[in-house]
């Protein structure tokens, strides 16, 4: 295809990706080092509020905005540079920790709590939904055609479920009396807090996930291997190679790019776990970057939010993830070198 | 001519028999049980018995007639 | 959709209006009341707090009238965007107690209709059977769980409202109230790590002892089910709950749940606990004839009539109300000696609130000591004070 072609092909999409990603992300960038913030001053206040018979008036010193002559609020905005950054990362702190040798204190801080759990839930679901996916596929594949379309079905459930009322549906089963919870307390016959326990959430967390993200790693696999190369598969009959040698050496490798492009999409979904801390409810124990940005961006109450916090730390997750990738890019690339 | 795998033992068909639907259990159950509680009151959530409430015959059923 | 006596509007409104509002049962009520004076279209969910700065900010306004409480009315107070009432009060509010008059620097900026405020409410019959009194203090409501424990009664003996975030952080910021402290200084530094903060979580960790240990998932919603499901005795909980507990549909125990008097703190002080008010503002951003019309229809919407169709879904301002047995226990907080203090209306104390329910959980979930958490608290609050320019 001459260049110009494809340039015109793609021109349509590159240009919405500018205005609706790359130029968002920018101003993000730059925003992370500026602060805006309303000019206040401490005005002492007498405010009247009712009691159940008679009022209560009390004066107390508070922040007051001061209107500009057209009485809209002012504000300024100031350079920060990487303060709000240091806000986040606390690296002060964190490098006493690391100098101590203090886990306790270093996870403390919430941005490398965060990332601990963030890096432990990527790594052990990943294992999990390729696994579970691949097993999956091979044993739907093997199935008698009669039985396989509502088979197909079933396995894809939890991932037409929308993940908010999958993640609910799976608390309810398992919070204080939930029957999941009542079946192993009879069974076990002692008194069962699930959502007491930190490391339970998150084991009950990383289930769900795999539960939801198995589907699709099995539809994938699944296509991949209706495409298997019947030649190498009697090569490797005539060769004498048993079942398992067969799945080692022709199928999966038949299946590797698949492997590596679930894997791409799995690193990149996991690694902004949100959902899951939202619909367990688990935000006291673990909670991850993404939940931060969305707590320092929800107002208060009182109309407050940590805006310039909050695009320091998304930058800080798009960077995490860009770190992820890297390797498998890299391979990917490779690849696609060495086969032309 | 074609080489056809050995046919596979049985033992082989039935553990992959049982652990599919084994996922099948796992993967269909939380969202049966999502639309049996749609049907149900909020009371029959920590009802004693599930089975009751899966096949109608808890007590808030028959209260509501 | 209850049988609602159509008690007719004094006039018919032609200028349309909208409001938003909170969702709970109240808010329901006075808005339906309004709605009788035609051209009026409330709008009523829980996400009013995030809509209504914006809302009301907005040229022209977005809505007439807004239902706001001590935390919410702050960032429309701060941004000028809702009007002083004292003329539109002097032209319709006769009706109006002068208590219902909210004064922020001598100026009347919003009309409150109710008050709301957490109290103990207990089972009666599970506290008869084991010999003990109401509790009036949390030492004593300490004692009691433990007789009860002893006695085998119940699942567990407290509930509370420590879900982590917002619901956690008024827990202590009434406990903290109680036990005399004062969270921020008058200069808007924080002021929680001190004798009264660490007193004020180790009473709660003692408390938490006889909770179901979920307890950091607990909201309102949770401990009114453990109510209705017979699974606890006691727990503070908001007066606003007091009706689920006699609603056949959802609960075992109707009838044997009443209101007692929130717990103090310490011998003779107030009951630890704050008030809190849910009341009318108007827009600034609106024609003046649509401001007059609008607090018409408002005023219509807190009258007696209202009240007296409504009488239990809250505690009303409003003359005309007759409090009803799980009332009870909501009046007599309010209206204890020492009075226990109202919420504070301010930014800080917002940026106090988030800060505490952000860091709580720690010192219960064991992660930090009782000092180094309320360390935490006050590091986080001065880093979200000096981003929102209220400290330098």
């Amino acid at each position: 295809m001459k260049f110009r072609t494809f340039a015109a092909f793609i021109a349509p999409s590159v240009l919405m990706m500018m205005i609706f990603i790359a130029a968002p992300l920018v101003s993000e960038f730059i925003q992370s080092f500026y602060q805006t913030q309303p000019i206040v001053d401490m005005v002492q206040v007498e405010t009247c509020t009712p009691g159940f018979v008679t009022q209560t008036c009390v004066t107390e010193t508070k922040p007051r905005p001061t209107p500009d002559d057209a009485g809209k609020m002012r504000t300024e905005t100031n350079f920060i540079g990487w303060q709000r950054y240091g806000n986040v990362l606390e690296p002060a702190k964190a490098r006493d920790a690391i100098r101590n040798l203090d886990p306790a204190a270093l996870l403390a801080i919430d941005f490398w709590g965060a990332l601990r759990f963030m890096l432990t839930f990527t790594f052990i679901t990943l294992p999990l939904v390729i696994g579970l996916g691949l097993a999956i596929a091979i044993v739907v594949n093997n199935t008698a055609r009669s039985v396989r379309g509502p088979v197909i079905f079933v396995s894809l459930l939890p991932f037409i479920i929308t993940p908010v009322i999958g993640a609910l549906a799976i608390r309810w089963l398992f919070v204080g009396d939930g029957i999941r919870t009542r079946a192993m307390e009879h069974y076990s016959g002692t008194d069962i807090a699930i959502f007491a326990q930190g490391r339970a959430i998150e084991i009950l967390m990383m289930f769900f996930r795999v539960w939801h993200v198995a589907p699709f790693a099995f539809v994938i696999f699944y296509a991949g291997l209706q495409g298997v190369n019947q030649d190498s598969i009697e090569a490797a009959l005539i060769d004498g190679a048993n079942r398992f040698e067969r799945l080692r050496y022709v199928v999966i490798p038949h299946l590797m790019p698949l492997i590596v492009f679930v894997t791409l999409i799995h690193l990149m979904d996991a690694y902004r776990v949100f959902r899951e801390i939202v619909g367990f409810r688990a935000e006291a124990y673990v909670r991850s970057l993404q939940y931060l940005t969305c707590d320092y961006l929800s107002p208060d109450n009182t109309g407050n939010r940590a805006i310039s916090r909050a695009s320091a730390s998304s930058m800080l997750t798009m960077i995490g993830i860009v770190v992820l990738l890297i390797p498998l890019l890299r391979r990917t690339w490779r690849d696609h070198q060495g086969s032309c | 001519m074609t080489i056809r795998a050995p046919r596979q033992p049985l033992s082989l068909r039935l553990t992959l028999a049982a652990s599919l639907t084994l996922w099948c259990l796992i993967a269909a159950f939380p969202i049966f049980w999502i639309t049996v509680m749609s049907f149900n009151v909020p009371l029959d959530a920590f009802a004693a018995s599930p089975w009751d409430v899966s096949l109608a015959r808890s007590p808030a059923h028959r209260a509501r007639g | 959709m209850g049988s609602t006596a159509m008690a007719a509007c004094a006039f018919e409104n032609t200028v349309p209006l909208k409001s938003l509002t909170a969702g709970f049962e109240a808010w329901k009520s006075a808005t339906s009341a309004m709605a009788e004076c035609r051209n009026f279209t409330p709008e009523l969910g829980q996400e009013f707090a995030t809509k209504q700065p914006e809302a009301f900010a907005a040229n022209p306004s977005l809505y007439h009238i807004g239902g706001v409480a001590n935390e919410t009315i702050v960032p429309l107070l701060n941004a000028g965007t809702i009007r002083p009432l004292d003329d539109l009060v002097a032209k319709y509010g006769q009706n109006l107690k002068p208590n219902q008059l909210i004064k922020v620097d001598g100026k009347i900026m919003a009309i409150a209709m109710m008050v709301h405020t957490q109290h103990l409410m207990n089972r009666k019959d599970i506290l008869e059977q084991a010999g003990v009194a109401v509790p009036t203090t949390w030492d004593e409501v300490l004692m009691a769980a433990e007789k009860i424990k002893a006695a085998g009664l119940v699942d567990y003996l407290l509930g509370a409202t420590t879900k982590a975030g917002w619901n956690f952080g008024e827990k202590f910021v009434n406990m903290y109230f109680g036990m005399g402290g004062a969270l921020i200084n008058a200069d808007g530094t924080p002021s929680v790590n001190n004798e009264a903060g660490v007193k004020t979580l180790v009473t709660l960790k003692a408390l938490t002892a006889y909770m179901d240990l979920e307890y950091l998932i607990s909201d309102s919603t949770y401990v009114q089910q453990q109510f209705q499901q017979g699974k606890i005795a006691m727990a503070n909980l908001w007066a606003s709950r007091g009706g689920a507990m006699d609603d056949a549909a959802e609960s075992k125990v109707v009838g044997r749940v009443d209101g007692g008097i929130a717990p103090t703190a310490m011998a003779g002080g107030a009951p630890a606990t704050t008030l809190w008010w849910d009341g009318i503002v108007i827009a600034k951003n609106i024609t003046d004839e649509e401001a007059d019309a609008a607090f018409k229809v408002a005023m219509e919407g807190i009258d007696t009539e209202m009240v007296t169709a409504h009488n239990d879904d809250a505690i009303w301002l409003v003359e005309g109300y007759v409090p009803g047995r799980l009332a009870q226990g909501a009046i007599a907080t309010a209206s204890a000696t020492p009075p226990k203090p109202s919420y504070p209306s301010t930014t800080t104390q917002g940026l106090m609130h988030s800060a505490l329910g952000d860091n709580l959980s720690a010192f219960f979930t064991g992660e930090k000591s009782a000092a180094g958490t309320l360390a935490a608290v006050e590091a986080f609050h001065t880093t979200g004070a000096k981003e929102a320019g209220v400290l330098k």
